[in-house]
């Protein structure tokens, strides 16, 4: 008894070399009790006729010409070689040929077979599919990365504004911490953050706040923010950490803040060294 | 409509009770409206101290008793006369929406005891004569005080604390992952105690103080280019944003630690 594999293996030798008789029979037998292999088979057989029924290629009256040029061309000798030969016949007067050289060079390439030829056709048109389903795949990708990217920003603005509004002084700390990461930032946190550092009851948040606004003081309402937060926190830890950001930045335009803070009566005496460190330098810068 | 419940207990004795001096207490027991939920508590404080300790029950117990020498008083009795001290220190206690609100009259120095379910989220802060003590809660803590210390101890859960001059002592045996802390005193040592576990970055600045610590941690370079520079006697000079920035563990959120006078301790838990 054959197994299937062997079955198929028959299968494909009785259409290219034919098999024997008793070969035939055993594999008779196996597709009379294997509809997997006989519906192979019988798919097979199709093709088969199918392939049969296609014309007989007749060659043509150019290809003709051509070859008995070649042949002419390669008796007279004289080293020239086949394919010159060719290229002269084209050019001769009267040649039937009006397509320009390269089609002919191509041409030549070009395999008799119907079935490679079907072979050829159906790889090109496989390729073409599947290199612009990708190229349009790849664009969408792309497109869809910087749509995607451009959600993931705004949601992220969100969720820091909203964590700014948060009860939880923890959430809002994470909310300043969100708006450090984004890139860029928008004006709408940073005047968040401005206002979280005019306005929140916390302490420990308002420093927070100090320390992501200092890393955009580039930007002029960030650094005008500061400024005139120095004269108005109560924090002594607070104007601390914005003193140290006046004088690490020599920034000139937080002196007049600097000195109405020095002339505060609440002043913490704690501060008062820092602040007056603070003034001196920049003063000097 | 959630029922509101507001008990104000100051001067609502009634006239046959006999008359109690400042140094008795009040105690009250006021349950959560919704006991499954979110539950919140906020104690603020304008002279006094708050005591804050766990317990299995639902309910909220609100201890109170005055201080001696909290209250201003402003002249001596006119002669035959005696001064009539009010009883206990103006308790006032609101519940709405599962959140838990506690006053007391500014006027007097009052010492306010809370015994709280213990996962119950604290908002506590008191402002003179005081200390802030949490023990036991596992919840969101959010504790400022200005001239006194603040000590939490035996809890879990994400911390923000700060004092002006006091020192803050905490200890925390575990930490609800992914929420960012912060520590924070202008003359006092920071004294925190972390699970030995914890996954933390840290963010540490002392301007006049030191830093120490026992975990082993991974430092960071500061965020900000530091700059250096020689002058003129030839001696080199560097300036960053004094920060220092390290990681636990692989980092997590950020723990942040800040003094300006103190010390900054941050020790590894058993």
């Amino acid at each position: 008894m054959l197994t299937c594999e062997q079955a198929r293996e028959r299968l494909a030798e009785r259409w290219v070399d034919g098999i024997d008789e008793p070969r035939r029979m055993e594999l008779d037998a196996h597709l009379a009790g294997c509809s997997d292999c006989r519906e192979q088979a019988e798919e097979l057989d199709s093709l088969w006729h199918a392939m049969a029924l296609m014309p007989e290629e007749e060659p043509s009256r150019r290809m003709r010409a051509n070859f008995e040029h070649m042949l002419d061309a390669y008796r007279a000798g004289g080293g020239a070689s086949s394919r010159t030969g060719i290229v002269q016949t084209q050019i001769a007067p009267g040649s039937t040929a009006h397509l320009p050289r390269w089609w002919d060079g191509l041409a030549a390439l070009w395999p008799r077979q119907p079935l490679v030829q079907f072979a050829i056709a159906g790889a090109a048109l496989i390729f073409g599919l599947v290199s612009g389903h990708l190229y349009t795949a790849r664009q969408q990708d792309q497109q869809t990365i910087a749509q995607l990217r451009g959600e993931m920003n705004s949601m992220r603005q969100l969720v820091a504004l909203s964590l700014l509004q948060q009860q939880s002084a923890s959430d809002r700390l994470k909310g300043v911490t969100y708006s450090v990461r984004m890139e860029p930032a928008g004006d709408e946190v940073l005047n968040a953050l401005l206002d979280t550092l005019r306005e929140d009851g916390n302490v420990n948040v308002r420093l927070a706040a100090v320390d992501a606004l200092r890393q955009f003081s580039a930007r002029q309402t960030v650094r005008r923010g500061l400024r005139d937060a120095i004269a108005n926190q109560d924090s002594p830890l607070v104007q601390v950490a914005l003193i140290d950001w006046a004088m690490e930045s020599r920034d000139g335009g937080s002196l007049p803040a600097l000195r109405q803070l020095a002339g505060r009566a609440d002043l913490n005496p704690s501060v008062r060294p820092q602040l007056e460190r603070a003034i001196g330098l920049i003063e000097r810068h | 409509m959630k029922p509101l419940l507001v008990l104000t207990l100051a001067f609502a004795l009634l006239p046959s009770a006999p008359p109690l001096s400042a140094q008795d207490g009040d105690r009250v027991v006021v349950p959560f409206s919704n006991p499954s939920g979110a539950k919140r508590l906020q104690c603020n404080l304008v002279d006094g101290s708050i005591i804050v300790k766990a317990h299995r029950g639902n309910d909220v117990i609100v201890e109170s008793k005055g201080l001696d020498g909290g209250r201003k008083r402003r002249g001596s009795p006119p002669p035959g006369m005696r001064r009539l001290e009010p009883p206990g220190v103006g308790l006032q206690v609101d519940e709405q929406d599962n959140l838990i609100k506690i006053g007391a009259l500014p006027s007097r120095s009052a010492e306010i005891t809370i015994t709280a379910p213990a996962d119950t989220s604290l908002k506590l802060s008191t402002v003179n004569n005081g200390n802030i003590t949490v023990e036991g809660v596992t919840g969101e803590m959010d504790i400022s005080n200005l001239n006194g210390n603040i000590t939490i101890r035996d809890v879990g859960g994400a911390v923000v604390a700060h004092t002006l001059n006091g020192k803050l002592i905490a200890v925390l045996h575990s930490v609800t992952a992914g929420k960012p802390m912060s520590f924070s005193t202008l003359n006092g040592d920071v004294d925190v105690t972390l699970p030995p576990d914890v996954k933390a970055s840290l963010k540490m600045k002392s301007d006049n103080g030191d830093i120490f610590t026992d975990f082993e941690v991974t430092l960071k370079p500061s965020t900000s280019t530091p700059t250096g520079s020689r002058d003129s006697k030839g001696r080199y000079k560097l300036r960053s944003d004094r920060t220092t920035y390290a990681t636990i563990n692989g980092g997590g959120p950020d723990f942040s630690f800040t003094t300006l006078n103190g010390n900054l301790y941050i020790r590894k838990g058993k």
